[in-house]
């Protein structure tokens, strides 16, 4: 018997609040925008 | 942090999966952070031994003793990707399914994960295919799953055979696009999140260059600009793109939306995703891959003003 992953909700709608209200430290914000030049995003 | 993109390399068996994992990965993908995720039934992982210890490689995890789309529970689907994520912080993970595996149960894991799938990448093989394809249903289901569909071996089969072999596929996913591999030789970079990066850089460089685009099978252009776009109408423009754009990748401002909005579309498929940036950064930005975009260009960007039109006259009917 398997068993299949249900869909998960649809993905469109962000949290309603977001977990990093004091935004991000300057590492982090930093290490988000690396990410996102090498995935093409920006 | 889970700003991860994910990649899904599929293909019934023998079809070539990990020789093209290793060449691609042999070639490096521009040295970007890469973890990857080999699947295999039997206990002992032979392809994992094949992938581990290439130069771009960061981790390599293994899950056998099953199938990742079926027997595999989440938790240990999870728990792989969180040692992966907080062992070598990967900006991209590539998931390499067993031969038996239906791709469309592991994407839905996949977001449930929280993570962005990026490209569904299927592997056939050419001499043996339409056999595979009359024979189960898995290997029907691999190829309709597909963003990218790479018709591996196909000089072992005779010309005419290999178009006749096209066509099936296009029939079965008219939606993918179509690649010929020998031994999992490809050297489009289009099939890897990482690789959009190089195509935006080209874009960049066009500005000086106006033929540049002509030199390659893709082209690539820019959308970039200061105003808030319309949900709606941005949604419209993605869902309506061109055939011939293969890719499409960027973050945008919407109306009403405190988070930035990061889309992805693959040969198609719409994806987008949220994420908390700083206020002060208002620019949207955008890349478009594709063929023939000197006959698209005009349009799309066209559409994409429109998606800023269309939240003015919103605001005006309020007003």
């Amino acid at each position: 018997m398997t068993a299949t992953p249900k869909r998960p909700e649809d993905p469109a709608e962000p949290p309603p609040n977001p977990d990093a209200t004091e935004g991000y430290s300057p590492e982090e914000e930093e290490e988000v925008q690396k990410r996102l030049e090498d995935l093409g995003y920006i | 942090m889970r700003h991860v993109a994910v990649d899904i390399v599929t293909g019934f068996l023998g079809s070539g999966k990990t020789t093209l994992l290793s060449h691609v990965l042999a070639h490096g993908l521009k040295g970007k952070p890469v973890a990857v995720v080999m699947n295999e039934i039997g206990e002992v992982g032979i392809d994992g031994q094949v992938v581990t210890g290439l130069n771009y490689v960061e981790k390599m995890v293994e899950l056998s003793s099953g199938c990742i789309c079926c027997s595999i529970d989440e938790y240990r689907f999870d728990l792989a990707i969180q040692e992966l994520i907080e062992t070598v912080h990967p900006h991209l993970i590539i998931i390499e399914s067993t031969g038996l595996a239906d791709p469309e149960p592991l994407t839905y894991r996949v977001k449930a994960a929280g993570l962005k799938l990026d490209a569904v990448i299927t592997v056939v093989d050419a001499a043996n295919v339409e056999r595979f394809v009359k024979e189960t249903e898995v290997a029907t289901a691999q190829i309709e799953a597909a963003d990218f569909l790479v018709v591996n071996k196909f000089d072992l089969v005779a010309t005419g055979d290999v178009a006749r072999v096209e066509r099936r596929l296009r029939k079965l996913n008219p939606r993918a696009l179509q690649f010929r591999s020998v031994r999992g030789a490809i050297d489009s970079e289009v099939l890897f999140a990482t690789g959009v990066a190089t195509y935006r850089e080209r874009a960049r460089e066009a500005r000086a260059t106006s033929d540049h685009l002509h030199q390659d099978a893709f082209g690539s252009f820019l959308y970039r600009s200061d105003v808030e776009l319309d949900q709606p109408a941005f949604e419209h423009v993605l869902e309506r793109l061109p055939d011939d754009v293969i890719r499409a990748k960027g973050i945008v401002r919407l109306v009403g939306r405190d988070w930035h909005c990061l889309f992805n579309v693959t040969c198609g498929r719409v994806e987008l995703g949220w994420l908390k940036l700083p206020e002060d950064r208002t620019e949207n930005q955008a890349v478009f891959i594709g063929r023939n975009l000197d006959r698209h260009r005009a349009g799309i960007l066209d559409a994409l003003r429109g998606s800023e039109r269309a939240q003015a006259q919103r605001q005006g009917e309020v007003r």
